[in-house]
Order: structure tokens, then C-alpha cells, then sequence
């Protein structure tokens, strides 16, 4: 057995187009890795119970599914690059790719909506953004 | 940035010695500026290299004193900060009256040379930020008492990549 390490993982980011917009053209992501600091995507599903008089039991049946992910990234200063990726951009669609590469690369795929994103200026500390993406939104099928 | 030590102790050098005000206030007793180096890196030596004799007071001492915690990075295994501590000690000595005035006033040059110093020419670059301060002395006996002065620095560098 061999466990995966951060260092076998890249995280690439695309911005697309504000949601109300309608459905986004396709999103091309660039590889963030050297920024990211954390990646915590969630997956989940959603339940109906239908459950009758005769169940003893709740008996869940599974409607849609849903997700988010939760991503932290260093701000990056640099000249040419002085604005932030998620912050002020609530509301717009994004891609976000997870490859993990111990031998052959598994991509995992995730879009869906900015729901919050946050940018704290700390004295004595590096400048990161936080941000919420939502996963299950209009004008896009599917989470991936 | 591979070492960055190699980076921040010349910078803290160098700020120090080339500096006319602070080495006017290191040149007491009508000596010539620049008689001693007078600023030392870890360990005041037996020998000055410029005076050839043991240094005298005042004198400066910087030295790292470990970090405020381990190295930054991201997925991307980019080492972005790392946080050392370096204190500069500021020894002076008096005789008969006592007076820290000689060192306070050497501590203070110091301060405004490197309080919030911001260096963008280096890989990594330097923020200073001072975190403390304290003052010590040790009478040695027949009315001559040695004061120090030290001012403690976190210094976040940060990598250009």
C-alpha cells in the first residue's frame, strides 16, 4: 500500500461567466497549484422518504445530488496578477480540476457557482483568499 | 531561495555598517568612524578585523534565534514563507555614573533601520518586523556595569517564484 501525498496533486482554476448569464461556454482552467494551500471538496446526496404506512423503517430514496468545495489559495501579488481569482466574483461560474498522479493521473472535475469567498488582510500574515463553491446550480447539469 | 539565512544575515549587515548615523553613535571617545567593524555576526570575535584589537563597547552582535514556526507551502510543494528570529544585541558599558543613553541611542538608530524594512531586491524577500525589546546589564564590579541592549526581529521571507 502506497498513500497519496499532497505532493502528487494539482489543482487547476477557470472562471466562467456569471451564473444569471445563463448556461457558461466552456470554462479553461489554469494550473493554481503553486498557490493552493487547501482543497476540500464535498460531495453528497439528496433524500426523499418514501416511506409507506406498512415501513417500519424511514426508507430513503435518493433525489439529486449535491456538493460543494472549499478552497483556500495564497493571494498572488505578483505584477500582472494583483487581483483576486474568487473574491468579488460571487455569483460566477467556476471549473475546478483535482488531478491526483501517483501513477496514472485521475482528474477529478468540479463546477459550479461562487457562494462566498472571503479575503482577510491579517497584519504579520500572508494574504490568502477563501472561498465556497457550490456545487448542483442552474444553467449546469450536473456536478462535474 | 535554498538557505535563507545566507540571505537575511548580509542584509542585516549591511544595513547596519553602512549606515553614517549608527556609525557615528558606535564611535565614541572621539574615535574615527569605522575604527572597528563593530557589528558582528553570532559572536563578537577576540580580534576585530579592522582595528586588530579586541573590540571595544559599543558594539553590535546579531545572531538568529530560531523561527516562529516551520516553513509555509502549498500543494504545489512552493516553499512561499519562512519566518526566522534574529536579535541584534547593542553592548555598551559605563563607568562611574551609570548612563544606558549611549546604548539606547545606538538601539534607536537600529530600530528605525530595520523597523518595517522591506527588502524586494533579494530572493527571498525580507519583511522585519520587530517583536520585542528588553535591557540588561551586569555591574562587573569597581563601578563599571555592561548594558545590552536587544531588539528581536521576526523576519518573514518570502520566495520569489
Amino acid at each position: 500500500m502506497k498513500f497519496l501525498l499532497y505532493n502528487n496533486c494539482t489543482v487547476k482554476i477557470g472562471l466562467g461567466a456569471i451564473q444569471s448569464a445563463g448556461t457558461p461556454a466552456a470554462i479553461t482552467t489554469t494550473d493554481r497549484t503553486a498557490l493552493c494551500t487547501s482543497f476540500r471538496p464535498t460531495r453528497s446526496a439528496n433524500f426523499k422518504n418514501v416511506q409507506t404506512l406498512a415501513d417500519a423503517t424511514d426508507k430513503s430514496l435518493t433525489v439529486s445530488t449535491t456538493g460543494s468545495v472549499e478552497i483556500e489559495i495564497n493571494y498572488d501579488g505578483d505584477t500582472g496578477n494583483v487581483n483576486p481569482i474568487f473574491f468579488m466574483k460571487e455569483g460566477y461560474f467556476v471549473k475546478l480540476e483535482l488531478v491526483l498522479a501517483e501513477g496514472t493521473p485521475v482528474t477529478q472535475t468540479f463546477t459550479g457557482v461562487i457562494q462566498t469567498a472571503s479575503q482577510p488582510v491579517v497584519a504579520d500574515d500572508i494574504v490568502k483568499e477563501s472561498a465556497t463553491i457550490k456545487l448542483g446550480v442552474a444553467y449546469y447539469a450536473g456536478l462535474e | 531561495m535554498l538557505f535563507d539565512p545566507a540571505v537575511i544575515e548580509p542584509d542585516i549587515y549591511t544595513v547596519l555598517t553602512a549606515d553614517a548615523t549608527l556609525s557615528d553613535l558606535l564611535a565614541v571617545d572621539n574615535l574615527p568612524n569605522g575604527y572597528q567593524q563593530g557589528v558582528y555576526a553570532h559572536i563578537s570575535p577576540e580580534t576585530d578585523p579592522v582595528s586588530r584589537k579586541p573590540p571595544r563597547f559599543p558594539l553590535i552582535v546579531f545572531t538568529r534565534e530560531g523561527s516562529f514556526g516551520a516553513d509555509q507551502i502549498t500543494i504545489g510543494k512552493t516553499r512561499v514563507i519562512s519566518t526566522p528570529y534574529y536579535r541584534i544585541n547593542i553592548y555598551g558599558m559605563s563607568s562611574g555614573a551609570m548612563s544606558m543613553v549611549q546604548v539606547q541611542s545606538i538601539a534607536n538608530r537600529v530600530a528605525e533601520l530595520l523597523d518595517g524594512r522591506y527588502v524586494t531586491s533579494t530572493n527571498p524577500c525580507i519583511l522585519y518586523k520587530r517583536e520585542s525589546t528588553d535591557m540588561v546589564y551586569e555591574d562587573q564590579g569597581g563601578g563599571r556595569v555592561v548594558f545590552c541592549a536587544t531588539l528581536l526581529y521576526k523576519t518573514t521571507a518570502q520566495v520569489i517564484s
